[in-house]
């Protein structure tokens, strides 16, 4: 559900295409986001996430294609989207020698905040980011998570109706990566709609959309619940037990099993029907001296249907060529 | 220890050898800039852009100046009709040394009189200032002698008490 | 052009420079030295040439004429050598510049024909020092001459006027006293300029790529031209501070006199600050590295600055071809103003062609350093 449905999107992007040389970045990538939405970006390191985002600032101009933002053509009138959006880069670009209120302040005077407005949005911006008395510390002192907050509050200083938030969340701890999701759900409450990056796939929940990318392409786009129920040909069970090389490898052969791979320190095994993998696996391995401690049944996770999703993109892909 | 520098030379010009920029740097700036400030840097005096003022117009004023075109140090750029013209030439950069001639010049010489040369040195730089000041010198001496000898020689056997002359070799 | 943003962008400038030590230190400090180094190292005037003399007669008027070179203040004998062999050795050796050679029949010589010869031996290796050195004999020399002359006259009961043929009465404007420090101490305040100017905007636009904060500059409604002058403005402040102390040191601490209007000078050092800066800017603009645009900016700078601006070396006695470079060389516009405006006070309509240059020239890399800023990452 690429949101082709969508009558008045704030974010269209129609077979954007963006090639650096011979190395194709993004392959025909067609999608919409609605007002308030919140679009999530999931994939791996160097599928294409970044670049797409920075097409649609008005960074780097498509090869081919074509995309509004707010109603503007971006690669006709770059300049003129950057009065309607609030990027935040993946690597952090905030004035570390500046202190936490410079730094505001310079935003807000970039974004000609009205002056009588300026204050209150950064106060907003201070308390927001959980920064009240280190408002005159410099930058380079806050740690991580704090810096991505104050990140987010420059963005929004001038309160944009779109926001593109490129991986604000890595290298952040948990609690602060939960913490900044509530602020991103509170201006998406508030009207702001919001594509955000991310290669954390359980952060997809957050997300009223998120879309699958892999090498420059869209391999899958709808809600987080529609996702986790992609059909993929077979029901996954958890298997834990001691040597996971052998375990697995043994696994491959097994009965009734379509696929298996490792997740942490468990194995997760792809089956055609899982009652009956359920009752005939424990006893196979236990013949090759590999008894499971824990076998059951599992719901996939969208890192599941990510892997399996990758792995179809490509075999159709081999076959194509 | 030798080996180990050895081997860390041989790394070394392999990364330069295929470094193109690198490569680029060691030979291209050197030769352009030896022959570019190797003819720059000079404090040789030629061609000194020269300003002449001759009130006089009489053969020996022509012959004196005739004298500092023909040593090659002094390039004339400018015949000034007054003491204005000059001032302005000299104010104004276009010529670094004037020669002033006045009126009645040839006739003090042939009385048998001292007749004045004039010169306005423009001492902005006092080094080429310095040596042009000795090459006016030395035109002006080498001018003087022949006339005093000549004018010796046509009234008869007066021999003039010039006094010492130079002559320089240079090692 | 929003003048709120470009007031935002210089005030950040600002903080970032203040709270950087090593800008200013290239700011303040190397100024300072440079001035004091250079300004006291190079001095082209000669005193003291040390000279051999080679007295091969030894009679009354020889001794006489070395008394001459003796007292004068451009000479110091350091040796009396009693062989020609002896005397190329002391100029081999460098124990002196120049040899002063009598030869055996000069009293006889002047006695009877009244003529007679002084050789000087130059050491054309330092062909300047050979040059002056050959002047400043020529005039002791004279001078003897003049003495040989006189006593010879009062003796026949006439004047010099009637005997001397031509005489040369010069005179120097501008740097009267012919003091070297004069004319290089204003052209190095321009080579400094030059040189600290460009080093100090080299790195602005490369350190914010570096540091990752440029690309969330341009993904904001700022415009390159206001990126460009948000960052030149306080550089132009610290540009004045180093040239107002630099000018101020020639001025007082070298004595070199000041003749020119403060008027003109405040307006070509502002014009010629503005173009040094935009160099070091467009530099920085066109190289993303920090490292590499602070060296870029010394190897274009520093050499040529030193020696094709007029500096030391004077640009007319370049060949031709050398002297068409020189006008590519920006620094020796503000070279011959500064000199110019100390030495021999001259206003701004005489100093129009090299200011017209300098304008010219900072228009053109304005023009390309705002092109060449591209708001876009590839």
């Amino acid at each position: 559900m690429n949101g082709s449905e969508i009558s008045d999107p704030q974010i269209a992007a129609e077979d954007l295409v963006k090639r650096f040389g011979d190395f194709v970045a993004v392959d025909h990538v067609s999608f919409r986001v609605a007002r308030g939405e919140i679009m999530g970006f999931l994939g791996p390191n160097g599928a294409g996430k970044s670049t797409i985002i920075r097409i649609l600032c008005g960074l780097l101009r498509p090869s081919s294609g074509r995309a509004r933002v707010a109603g503007i053509d971006v690669a006709r009138d770059p300049e003129g989207v950057r009065e309607h959006i609030g990027y935040m880069s993946q690597k952090f670009s905030l004035y570390r020698d500046l202190t936490v209120e410079e730094n505001l302040r310079f935003f807000g005077g970039i974004y000609r905040v009205p002056h009588a407005l300026l204050q209150k949005r950064i106060q907003f911006a201070i308390d927001m980011a959980g920064l009240a008395d280190r408002a005159n510390a410099l930058v380079s002192t806050l740690a991580g998570g704090w810096q991505q907050r104050l990140a987010l509050g420059c963005a929004i200083l001038h309160q944009p109706p779109i926001l593109f938030l490129d991986e604000p969340t890595s290298g952040v701890e948990p609690t602060s990566r939960r913490r900044f999701w509530d602020l991103i759900h509170t201006l998406a409450a508030e009207g702001v709609t919001v594509l955000v990056s991310t290669h954390y796939m359980d952060e997809a929940e957050y997300c009223d959309r998120a879309a699958l990318i892999n090498q420059g392409r869209i391999i899958a786009i709808d809600s987080p619940g529609a996702l986790k129920n992609t059909p993929l040909g077979g029901e996954f069970l958890l298997l834990e037990c001691e040597a996971l090389g052998p375990t697995l490898a043994a696994l491959q052969k097994g009965p009734g099993v379509i696929d298996a791979s490792v997740f942490g320190n468990s194995i997760h095994v792809l089956v055609r029907n899982a009652e009956q993998s359920l009752t005939r696996l424990p006893p196979y391995l236990s013949e090759k001296g590999l008894p499971p401690r824990r076998l059951e049944r599992i719901h996939p996770s969208l890192e599941d249907v990510f892997v399996h999703l990758v792995a179809a993109d490509l075999a159709k892909r081999r076959e194509a060529a | 220890m030798l080996a180990r520098l050895l081997a860390i030379m041989i790394k070394e010009f392999l990364e330069i050898s295929r470094d193109e920029a690198a490569r680029f740097i060691l030979v291209v700036p050197p030769i352009l800039q030896m022959l570019i400030f190797g003819y720059a840097a000079s404090f040789e005096v030629y061609h000194v852009s020269t300003a002449v003022l001759d009130f006089d117009h009489s053969q020996e004023s022509r012959e004196l100046i005739a004298r500092f075109t023909a040593s090659n140090r002094f390039d004339i750029v400018k015949v000034a009709s007054s003491q204005h013209e000059i001032n302005e030439t000299i104010d104004g950069s276009a010529a670094a040394v004037a020669l002033v001639i006045h009126a009645g010049f040839a006739e003090l010489l042939r009385k048998g009189q001292n007749a004045p040369l004039q010169v306005i040195v423009d001492g902005t730089n006092s080094n080429t200032a310095l040596i042009a000041l000795g090459y006016v010198n030395t035109i002006a001496e080498g001018f003087a002698q022949e006339y005093a000898t000549d004018l010796a020689q046509r009234v008869q056997g007066f021999a003039p008490n010039t006094g010492a002359t130079r002559a320089a070799a240079l090692v | 052009m929003r003048l709120r943003r470009l007031k935002a962008l210089a005030l950040k400038e600002v903080l970032q420079i203040w709270r950087d030590p090593r800008s200013l230190v290239i700011a303040l400090l190397l100024p300072f030295t440079q001035m004091f180094l250079f300004g006291y190292g190079i001095n082209l005037d000669l005193k003291h040439i040390p000279i051999c003399t080679f007295d091969r007669e030894g009679s009354q008027q020889s001794q006489d004429l070395f008394k001459h070179f003796q007292a004068s203040l451009y000479f110091a004998i350091v040796e009396n050598v009693k062989t020609y062999q002896e005397m190329v050795t002391a100029l081999d050796r460098g124990a002196c510049s120049a040899g002063v050679v009598v030869q055996p029949d000069f009293s006889q010589r002047l006695n009877d024909t009244g003529t007679a010869s002084v050789q000087a031996i130059l050491d054309g290796t330092d062909d300047n020092t050979a040059n002056i050195a050959w002047g400043y004999a020529a005039a002791v020399v004279s001078s003897y001459s003049n003495d040989v002359q006189v006593a010879a006259l009062d003796r026949q009961g006439r004047t010099l006027q009637q005997i001397q043929p031509l005489s040369v009465q010069s005179r120097v404007w501008f740097n009267e006293d012919l003091v070297s420090r004069n004319f290089i101490v204003p052209g190095l305040v321009a080579v400094i300029l030059a040189l600290v100017g460009a080093q100090l905007t080299s790195l602005t636009i490369a350190r914010e790529w570096e540091r990752g904060t440029m690309e969330l500059l341009v993904s904001t409604p700022v415009t390159s031209t206001e990126v460009m002058f948000g960052k030149l403005l306080p550089y132009l402040a610290l540009g004045w501070l180093d040239a107002a102390f630099c000018l101020v040191m020639a001025a007082l601490w070298f004595e070199v006199p000041f003749r020119g209007t403060l008027f003109a000078l405040f307006l070509t050092t502002t014009l010629f600050l503005a173009l040094v800066l935009s160099i070091g800017y467009l530099i920085s603009v066109l190289i993303h590295s920090q490292v590499g645009a602070s060296q870029i900016a010394l190897v274009v700078t520093l050499l040529p600055a030193m020696l094709l601006s007029g500096y030391v070396f004077p640009i007319d006695q370049m060949p031709p071809v050398v002297q068409d470079l020189t006008y590519l060389m920006y620094a020796r516009y503000y070279v011959t103003i500064v000199k110019a405006l100390f030495l021999k006070g001259s206003g701004i309509p005489e100093l129009l062609t090299p200011i017209l240059f300098l304008v010219v020239y900072a228009i053109a890399v304005v023009a390309l350093a705002a092109r060449a800023f591209r708001k876009r990452l590839t």
